[in-house]
């Protein structure tokens, strides 16, 4: 094997890209590799799998059978030690290098090495290239706990706004072809530039709302990078802000869509295995109970009357009884969504008031699903879903009526 | 004798004549510029009213946190508020141009020390609109963070933090108008300083029971911790 110190300026053409944004050293690649050259017949086209590396300066590569090596300056996600740049920043460095070898697709992995393998390496790089797909999006298997707010929230928002049903919009894996690269490689609105610097799910909601053929994969258990912070009102406000932000700022594309359609899944769903565990949704409750007591007068700024006549009931009812209609579940999204936009509030403020409200949401769907297995509990989102897309006339009346619906 | 007498009357009568005669000019100085003033107060006055009400002014201070102006302001309305600050503030110039009509030198060092004096209490008057505002914006996000974190107490400690600043903003508008002097800063220092040594002695002595007890609460009963089950993202 030749060692070749070469640049990526160096690389002339590369048919597949693979990304690494995570792999925290070279000494750990070999498994990376011997999954990238099982995933890949390299002696039909060459591959270039970029990893992280804290080299400045040109990059040595290891080529062996037409498969490249990288180690490229990709910026530390957030999480990881030496972080200094958020994930879009790492994403567009590997882009970057996709274009300029000509790439015709590039997977994006951004789990742990443990998650690292051929067949999912396949799975991201086989619907590109084999089905002209524009962007893959990896659908997780996971239990019925897994994805809360993805469930709860993110899938049915964008499915009911942009008409595309991506079961896991935040992925942090994809298969993206050289033409979806482009689009996503071009700098963003300077109004959405600070909103994407720290997550990846404008690059599905750009997809979704172009012209891109957009479909999922089947991907199996998700093994995350990246440790999920604890706090949870502040995870609530780095998503749901780059949401309502694009909301607003697209208002005039997703309110020509009238009804969702499912996209194109590869693969066959992984079994999981659910283990049975009782879930406490008390201090679930009590925390919205607590809410409820003190936030009334910030929930007044956003919700309207009926909507707060509804959540006083609620926090009398017993646990037993706790359950959010979906109907009430959606209008609150909505109705937060418009104070996002009309800046009620400070809107960091507006999107942690919203703690308590997913709280009960949680609690209400873990009463719901607690004798489910997977398949129910995900029949139920899909009732979520269909809920959302019911209120869509709601949404549509206040956010273009706001005034009249002024709480 | 008499003569004398009548003679020195009138010498003294026609001091006082002139001397209102001398004023009279600057008396019909004064009721014209209070008249003008009276009606350029009337008309601006109508002006911020309709501007303001364009805006929406109280609803949108309102929303933004500033809600105390509100508790101060003549029927809760920020905008009356405004309205009639800017309306009395128009007749006290007249009134004050009308005064430096009279053109003595009482008067004149009179309306310098007022005129002087009034950047300062512009200054004050935005100390306290920005202090406000920093009240009030600190004490929702105190509140919001306390309820996120499950403090049974959020709202005592919103309406502590709001008030710390409100005391704060107070004490520095006064330090800045001159007012009080000394005392202001000293009582400011006492209160605070009382309110951190008391908080000192209850954790560390007459509380720590109750503390303890609230902590054990918190760190056994948090959400967070029952989440486990549950993955968010």
């Amino acid at each position: 094997m030749e060692r070749e110190a070469v640049t990526a300026e160096e690389i002339a053409h590369s048919d597949l890209v693979i990304g690494l944004p995570t792999c925290a050293s070279v000494e750990t690649i070999g498994h990376v590799v011997d999954a990238v050259r099982t995933a890949v017949d390299s002696s039909q086209v060459s591959a270039t799998v970029v990893i992280r590396s804290d080299a400045s300066g040109p990059a040595p590569l290891e080529s062996h059978n037409g498969l490249k090596l990288l180690p490229y300056p990709i910026p530390a996600v957030g999480g990881l030690p030496g972080a200094t740049e958020g994930w879009s920043d790492a994403y567009r460095a590997i882009f970057a290098v996709s274009k300029k070898t000509g790439a015709r697709a590039t997977a994006m992995l951004g789990a742990d090495l443990e998650g690292f393998t051929a067949e999912r390496t396949e799975r991201l790089l086989r619907p590109v290239d084999d089905n002209g797909a524009d962007l893959v999006v990896a659908s997780y298997a996971h239990n019925k706990y897994e994805g809360m707010i993805t469930s709860g929230i993110l899938y049915p928002l964008t499915s009911t706004l942009y008409g595309k049903r991506v079961r896991w919009p935040y992925a942090a894996d994809f298969g993206l072809s050289a033409r979806m690269i482009d689009r996503l490689s071009s700098p963003p609105p300077p109004a959405l530039a600070a909103s994407r610097r720290d997550t990846l799910i404008w690059m599905v909601l750009d997809a979704i709302r172009g012209d891109f053929d957009v479909c999922q994969t089947h991907f199996g258990a998700r093994v995350r990078a990246v440790r999920e912070p604890t706090d949870l009102s502040s995870m609530l406000a780095h998503v749901l802000g780059p949401i309502f932000l694009d909301m607003e700022f697209n208002a005039a594309q997703w309110q020509r869509v009238h009804s969702s359609l499912p996209v194109t899944t590869f693969g066959h769903p992984a079994a999981l295995v659910e283990e049975p565990h009782t879930v406490d949704v008390r201090p679930l409750i009590e925390a919205f109970q607590l809410g409820f007591q003190n936030l009334q007068p910030v929930w007044s700024l956003v919700l309207p009357p009926a909507t707060l006549l509804d959540l006083k009931k609620l926090t009398l009812a017993p646990p037993e009884h706790f359950r959010i209609k979906d109907a009430l579940w959606a209008r609150i999204i909505y109705d937060f969504a418009l104070g996002h936009r009309l800046r009620i509030l400070n809107r960091d403020h507006l999107l942690r008031a919203l703690t308590p409200l997913y709280r009960a949401w949680v609690a209400s769907y873990a009463l719901e699903v607690e004798n489910a297995d997977t398949e129910q509990a995900e029949r139920r989102v899909e009732q979520l879903r269909l809920a959302y897309e019911s209120e869509r006339r709601y949404l549509l009346s206040r956010w273009r009526w706001p005034d009249r619906f002024s709480p | 004798m008499w003569e004398q007498a009548s003679q020195a009357l009138n010498q003294s009568w026609n001091r006082v004549v002139r001397s209102v005669a001398g004023l009279l000019p600057g008396i019909v100085a004064l009721i014209v510029a209070l008249l003008v003033s009276f009606l350029l107060a009337w008309l601006l006055a109508f002006l911020v009213r309709q501007i303001l009400r364009s805006m929406q002014f109280d609803r949108r201070l309102m929303e933004s946190g500033a809600s105390g102006l509100s508790d101060i302001a003549p029927r809760n309305s920020p905008a009356l508020l405004v309205e009639r600050a800017v309306f009395w503030i128009v007749i006290l110039m007249g009134l004050l141009i009308g005064i430096a009509a009279f053109d003595t030198t009482l008067t004149s060092q009179l309306l310098l020390r007022i005129f002087s004096y009034l950047p300062q209490v512009a200054a004050a008057v935005i100390l306290l609109i920005i202090g406000n505002f920093f009240a009030h914006f600190l004490g929702r996000s105190v509140l919001i963070g306390a309820v996120n974190m499950n403090l049974q107490y959020a709202s005592l400690l919103s309406a502590g933090v709001k008030w710390m600043v409100l005391v704060l903003a107070v004490t520095m508008a006064l330090d800045h108008l001159g007012i009080g002097g000394g005392v202001v800063n000293v009582a400011f220092g006492i209160l605070f300083g009382g309110i951190v040594l008391a908080l000192a002695l209850a954790v560390g002595l007459g509380s720590k029971d109750l503390v303890s007890r609230s902590l054990e609460r918190q760190s056994s009963r948090r959400p967070e911790e029952v989440e486990e089950p549950f993955q968010h993202l």
